[in-house]
C-alpha cells in the first residue's frame, strides 16, 4: 500500500478532546472517480478527527478535493468511486458495515449542508411539511404535535424571527439567509452526530454571513455535533473554526488551530493562499500562487506543491515529511521549521 | 446629445454648499449620473406592481480613476451597472459623460456605446461556446462595423494586453480555465478602446489567487490606458483595495459615499456600519464571532416592491426615530467629499432649514 506520510497525522496526536470517543474518525481515506481517461484520486490519503463541539475548517483552492472528501464521508459520489480507509462514526468503521446498517448509521448520525439552501429544500413543500418529515425520521412514533413543537423549536435556534408564520412558507418565499437557516435546521433536527458543510456561506450576503458564523459556533454548544466546513474564505474559516486544515491535490498539506495556520503558515501553499487574499485595509498588490493546480491524473512526484512553490529545492521531488511546527499544528514540508515525523513511507 | 458647460443647478444644493470647502473636486468628472431612478413592472399576488430598483441615484467618477458600488445583493448595484452601460433604459435620470448630456432613458448613439463596456459576473456564460476566443473579442468591432484589417490588429492588441499568449487566439472557452476566460471577457470589453469599463461582480467566481492576478491585471491596465472603472463587488476588502471612491447601496438608494480611505476608515451611516462590522477577518483580535447578534442584522431587508417611507433603512436601524419614517433623509457632506443620508446627521433632515428652502430643494449629487 502506497500510504505517504500524510496519511499517519493525527491519529496518533493527543488533540483537545480526544479523550472522549470522537464525533468522527477518517483515517487514509481515498477517494477515486472512475473516468474514461482512467481514475482520478481526489482524495488521496486523508485523516483527521473531530470532537463532539468541534468544528473544523477545511480551505484550499478549487479542485483540491473538499467536495469529494466530505461526499465519500456522507456516501454521495458516484456508485462507481472507489473509496478507501476508515470513516469512524462513534467508533464504529462504516466502511466495514453492510451496505443497509451503513446507509442508517449514516441518516441517523450525519447530516450535510450545501451551498446553495434550494438544493437541500423541495420547492412543493411547506417548511413544516419538510421540518416534520425529517424530525419524524429521526424520532420513531412522535406524534405530530410533538413534532410541530420541535420544528418550532428548531426555527428558534436558528434564529428566523416570527417561526410560527415561517412554518407555513414554501421555500421559494424565504430569502437566500433564511432558508440557509432552515437547511440548518433540518440539518440538526435529526441531531446528528456529525455535520458536514460544504461553502455554506458562499452564496451569502456578508451580513446574513455573519449571522451565520456565530449561529453555527452557537448551534455548536447546544447539539453538540462534530462540524467539517469546507470554505476558500480564511476569514470564515478563522472566525468559525476551532482547526483549519488546508488541502491541496488530495491531501492535507498543514493542520493547527485557526490561528496557528493562518497567523503562522507553516507550509509554502498555505503561505501563498494567505497572501493572494486581500485583507482589511490592505495597500500591497495581492500575490497570486504561480501556476495551477495540478492534474490529479499526472501528479508530480514527492510534493505536489513543488512546481508552483518558490522555496523548492531538490529534496521536494521526494515525498514530504510532516513536520511538527508546534503542538497541534503540523505542516507535510520538507522545509518547515520544526521537527520532522518519521516518514511512514520508509517502514 | 447637448454639450453643456456646467453642472445642472441640483448640484447646488444649499446644505452640499455650506458643508463643502470652497474648492469643489480636484478631477473632473468623466461620468455623472443624476438623479436615476428604475422601474421594472412584476408580478405580486397576480397584481401588476411598480418595483423600484434603483431609485434618485446620483454619483460621480472621476477620470482615470475607481469608483466602488457595495450593498447586499437586490439593492440595485447591476440595474444601475446596467443602466450605466446602456443595457437597461432607466425610467427617469440624466447622464452627463465627457461633459456631454446623455439620456439615460433612451437608446444610445453608437458612438456612446463605444466608451463605456461592462464586464459580468460569469466568465463562461458570457462567452459563445462555439466562438473562438479572436472570433469572442472581434464581436464588437464587428457591431460597430470596423474594417476587418482594423479588427485583426486590435484582436492581437488586447489578446496580449490581458496577458494571454497569441495562439489562445484559436481556442474555445471550454479549454481555458476560469481566469483566462474571465481575461477574455476584459479583452472583448476593451477592444472597443472604452473609456470607461463597468465590472460588476468580475472577479467574485474566481479562486483567491486567480482573483489576485485579475486584481492585479485590472489595475495595471487601468495605468496604462486611463482608463475609469466602475467596480461592483460584494467582497468589501476587494472594493477598498481597489476604489478610489466608494459609494453604498441600500435598496436602491447611495446611503453613503466618499473616498474609500474615509468610508472605511470612518463609516457614517448606520447601514455601512453593520456592512464593515460584518466582514469576517482573518486577525483574531478582530473576530465578530462572539459578538452578540444583534437585531439589526436579523431582520429581512423589506421589498423593493413596497419599501418603508421614509428612509428605507430604517426598518432594520438601531437608531430609527420618528423623523426617519416621515421623511427621507437627504445627502448631506460631511467632511471633504463624504456624504451620507441619514437624519443622525446635521443638513439631512428638512426641518432645520427656513419654510421657503424646503420648496426648492433638491438633493446634492451623492
Ligand atoms: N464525479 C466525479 N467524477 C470525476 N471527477 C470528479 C468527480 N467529482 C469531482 N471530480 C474531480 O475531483 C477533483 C476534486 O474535486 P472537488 O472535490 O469538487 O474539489 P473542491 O471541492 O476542493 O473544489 C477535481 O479534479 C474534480 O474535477
Ligand atoms: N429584469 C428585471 N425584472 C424585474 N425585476 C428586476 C429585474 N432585474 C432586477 N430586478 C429586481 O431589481 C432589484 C435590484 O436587482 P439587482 O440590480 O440585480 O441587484 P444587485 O445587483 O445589487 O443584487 C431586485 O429586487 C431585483 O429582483
Ligand atoms: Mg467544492
Ligand atoms: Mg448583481
Amino acid at each position: 500500500m502506497t500510504m505517504t506520510a500524510a496519511a499517519t497525522q493525527t491519529t496518533e496526536r493527543a488533540t483537545p478532546g480526544q479523550h472522549q470517543v470522537p464525533a468522527l474518525k477518517v483515517s487514509d481515506l481515498i477517494t477515486e472517480f472512475r473516468t474514461r481517461g482512467g481514475g482520478v484520486r481526489a482524495v488521496d490519503g486523508v485523516s483527521f478527527t473531530v470532537a463532539p463541539g468541534q468544528i473544523l475548517s477545511v480551505i484550499g483552492e478549487s479542485g483540491s478535493g473538499k467536495s469529494a472528501m466530505l461526499r465519500s464521508i456522507i456516501g454521495i459520489n458516484p456508485p462507481t468511486t472507489l473509496i478507501e480507509g476508515k470513516i469512524e462514526l462513534r467508533g464504529r468503521d462504516l466502511l466495514a458495515m453492510p451496505a443497509r446498517e451503513r446507509r442508517r448509521a449514516r441518516g441517523r448520525d450525519v447530516s450535510m449542508v450545501f451551498q446553495d439552501p434550494l438544493t437541500a429544500l423541495d420547492p412543493v413543500y411547506t417548511v413544516e411539511k419538510q421540518l416534520t418529515e425529517t424530525i419524524s425520521k429521526h424520532h420513531e412514533g412522535i406524534s405530530r404535535a410533538d413534532a410541530r413543537t420541535r420544528a418550532l423549536d428548531l426555527l428558534e435556534l436558528v434564529q428566523i424571527p416570527s417561526p410560527a408564520a415561517r412554518l407555513k412558507a414554501y421555500p421559494s418565499e424565504l430569502s437566500g439567509g433564511m432558508r440557509q437557516r432552515v437547511v440548518i435546521a433540518m440539518a440538526i433536527a435529526g441531531r446528528p452526530q456529525v455535520i458536514l458543510a460544504d461553502e455554506p456561506t458562499t452564496a451569502l450576503d456578508v451580513t446574513v454571513q455573519a449571522r451565520m458564523i456565530r449561529l453555527f459556533r452557537q448551534i455548536q454548544q447546544e447539539v453538540d455535533a462534530g462540524l467539517v466546513v469546507v470554505t476558500h474564505d480564511l476569514g470564515v474559516a478563522a472566525e468559525l473554526a476551532d482547526d483549519v486544515a488546508v488541502m491541496y491535490a488530495g491531501r492535507f498539506v498543514e493542520y493547527g488551530s485557526a490561528a496557528q495556520v493562518l497567523t503562522r503558515p507553516g507550509h509554502p501553499y498555505t503561505e501563498g493562499l494567505i497572501e493572494a487574499n486581500v485583507r482589511a485595509g490592505q495597500h500591497r498588490r495581492p500575490r497570486a500562487i504561480p501556476g495551477a493546480p495540478p492534474s490529479l491524473k499526472r501528479l508530480p512526484p514527492g510534493c505536489a506543491f513543488a512546481p508552483r512553490c518558490s522555496y523548492s529545492v531538490p529534496g521536494c521531488w521526494s515525498p514530504p515529511p510532516v513536520v511538527d511546527v508546534e503542538h497541534n499544528h503540523w505542516s507535510l514540508c520538507l522545509l518547515a521549521p520544526g521537527e520532522t515525523r518519521v516518514n511512514r513511507e520508509e517502514m | 446629445m447637448t454639450e453643456i458647460e456646467t453642472t445642472p443647478d441640483l448640484l447646488d444644493a444649499p446644505a452640499a454648499e455650506a458643508a463643502r470647502p470652497a474648492a469643489t473636486l480636484p478631477e473632473r468628472p468623466l461620468m455623472e449620473l443624476l438623479d436615476v431612478s428604475k422601474e421594472f413592472s412584476v408580478r405580486s399576488d397576480g397584481k401588476r406592481v411598480q418595483l423600484s430598483a434603483v431609485n434618485g441615484v446620483s454619483l460621480q467618477v472621476r477620470e482615470g480613476r475607481t469608483l466602488g458600488i457595495v450593498g447586499e445583493s437586490g439593492c440595485g448595484k447591476s440595474t444601475l451597472a446596467r443602466i450605466i452601460v446602456g443595457l437597461h433604459q432607466a425610467t427617469s435620470g440624466e447622464m452627463i459623460f465627457d461633459n456631454k448630456q446623455i439620456s439615460t432613458t433612451k437608446r444610445r448613439p453608437r458612438e456612446v456605446v463605444e466608451q463605456m463596456q461592462m464586464v459580468f459576473q460569469d466568465p463562461s456564460s458570457a462567452l459563445n461556446p462555439r466562438a473562438t476566443i479572436a472570433e469572442s473579442v472581434a464581436f464588437p468591432l464587428q457591431v460597430q462595423g470596423r474594417s476587418s484589417k482594423e479588427i485583426a490588429a486590435r484582436v492581437k492588441q488586447v489578446i496580449a494586453d490581458v496577458g494571454l499568449p497569441a495562439n489562445y487566439a484559436t481556442s474555445y472557452p471550454h479549454q481555458l480555465s476560469g481566469g483566462q476566460r474571465q481575461r477574455v471577457n476584459i479583452a472583448r470589453a476593451l477592444a472597443l478602446q472604452p473609456r470607461l469599463v463597468v465590472l460588476d461582480e468580475a472577479v467574485s467566481a474566481l479562486d483567491k489567487s486567480i482573483q489576485a492576478q485579475v486584481l492585479n491585471l485590472l489595475t495595471d491596465l487601468q495605468r496604462e490606458y486611463q482608463l475609469t472603472y466602475v467596480f461592483i463587488s460584494h467582497d468589501l476588502n476587494v472594493v477598498e483595495y481597489i476604489s478610489d471612491d466608494v459609494a453604498v447601496m441600500y435598496l436602491g438608494q447611495v446611503v453613503e459615499r466618499g473616498s474609500a480611505a474615509s468610508l472605511y476608515e470612518k463609516p457614517l451611516h448606520p447601514y455601512t456600519q453593520l456592512l464593515l462590522s460584518s466582514i469576517p477577518s482573518m486577525d483574531p483580535a478582530d473576530s465578530t464571532r462572539d459578538q452578540p447578534l444583534d437585531d439589526a442584522n436579523n431582520k429581512e431587508i423589506p421589498s423593493p416592491i413596497n419599501p418603508p417611507s421614509g428612509c428605507r433603512f430604517r426598518t432594520r436601524c438601531p437608531h430609527a426615530m420618528a423623523i426617519c419614517a416621515e421623511e427621507a433623509p437627504r445627502p448631506s457632506n460631511q467632511a471633504d467629499d463624504h456624504v451620507v443620508a441619514c437624519h443622525l446627521y446635521p443638513g439631512s433632515s428638512s426641518t432645520s432649514l427656513p419654510e421657503q428652502d424646503l420648496r426648492s430643494l433638491t438633493a446634492p449629487a451623492l
